[in-house]
């Protein structure tokens, strides 16, 4: 069952009204897709939050626009505290839709005993799926990862009945590796004491010419 | 040794200002978490590394450390005891611009716990305050 969350139609649109209602406690939105016209939305804040908080993609819209609506993409300020503004796309029920959704791993892997350093490559894929059965994460057991092993985007549990993946199925997600020696970086981009960089463009001449001001 | 370019196309630049908040390089991206700077500054290429051996000398080989900035700026000064006048100086250090919001470190492959620490340690080192952020 998707989360329902009551919109009002925006008739004022532009940042002034915007960042009014964002005093408000109140979040600009539009909602779009399926060759209808675009609808400016205001959505409550304390809603979307609670919506975001149960990982919920696919909301069911209620007052000025009705029919559920997948949450296609949501603008953060810098410090990702407030929501400044929320994409939302129409879906017809009984169609499938592209969503993201983020890969947790699980367990412990043998490997981290030998040595080893567990690395997670990939944190989210793709996957179509139907509105109602998009899951909250996907899982990837690493309990038999040992050192120089890799798991795939085909090794992840958690998929639901009838969806597919977007992303490549042997795209890399998590591999146990060695710990690679001390980051030293590469020798031209550290500077020695008083060392300088080339200069583009440069002639021998201001070279020679700046050293003997120098 | 501090990090600076291999090519610029001008040995000095002007200070300029840091006027609003990054736009870019402000979310956690290669690791699952990260060190987020609250201000503005310049952050010379010396605390940049600075900060790299606090970090990696408490995580010690376990997890992995990624540097999300660079000193591109060449910073120049004058000598001490000099007078004034007599055109620019000449560069003394590199320093990374940072806006408020700017990612500057990232670590991955630790616990929560451990990247708490870690980041405290690195904290120290740095001359902007920071805030320790999670991957969404």
């Amino acid at each position: 069952m998707a989360e329902t969350i009551q919109v009002q139609k925006r008739e004022k649109i532009g940042k002034l009204h915007n960042r009014r209602l964002r005093v408000e406690g109140r979040v600009p939105a539009v909602l779009y897709g399926h060759g209808e016209d675009p609808v400016h939305l205001i959505m409550p804040a304390d809603q979307l939050r609670a919506t975001l908080r149960h990982k919920a993609q696919v909301v069911q819209l209620n007052g000025a626009a009705d029919g559920q609506a997948l949450l296609q993409d949501i603008q953060w300020d810098v410090f990702q505290q407030h929501i400044l503004h929320v994409d939302l796309l129409r879906v017809i029920k009984g169609e499938r839709i592209t969503v993201t959704v983020p890969v947790h791993t699980h367990g412990t892997a043998p490997g981290d005993a030998d040595g080893g350093i567990t690395e997670q490559v990939l944190h989210e894929v793709e996957i179509e799926t139907a509105p109602a059965f998009i899951p909250e994460e996907l899982r990837m057991e690493i309990n038999e990862l040992k050192l120089h092993d890799s798991l795939y985007v085909k090794d992840l549990a958690g998929m639901p009945e009838g969806a597919s993946f977007v992303t490549p199925e042997d795209e890399l997600v998590v591999h146990c590796i060695e710990p690679s020696a001390p980051v030293e970086v590469e020798g031209e981009a550290l500077g020695a004491a008083g060392a300088e960089p080339e200069v583009i463009g440069e002639s021998d001449d201001e070279k020679a010419e700046e050293a003997s001001e120098g | 040794m501090a990090l600076m370019p291999k090519r610029v196309k001008h040995r000095k630049s002007q200070r300029g200002r840091i006027r609003g908040s990054a736009s870019r390089g402000n979310t956690v991206v290669f690791g699952d978490f990260g060190l987020q700077s609250m201000e503005g500054g310049w952050i010379s290429a010396a605390t940049i590394e600075a900060g790299r051996i606090a970090a990696q000398q408490y995580i010690r080989g376990e997890g992995k450390l990624y540097i999300r900035i660079f000193p591109h700026k060449s910073i120049t000064s004058i000598p001490l005891e000099t007078r004034m006048g007599k055109g620019k100086g000449e560069p003394d250090y590199w320093a990374a611009v940072v806006r408020p919001g700017s990612m500057l470190y990232e670590l991955s492959g630790v616990s929560e716990a451990a990247a708490k620490v870690c980041f405290a340690r690195l904290a120290h080192k740095m001359p902007v305050r920071v805030r320790m952020v999670k991957r969404n």
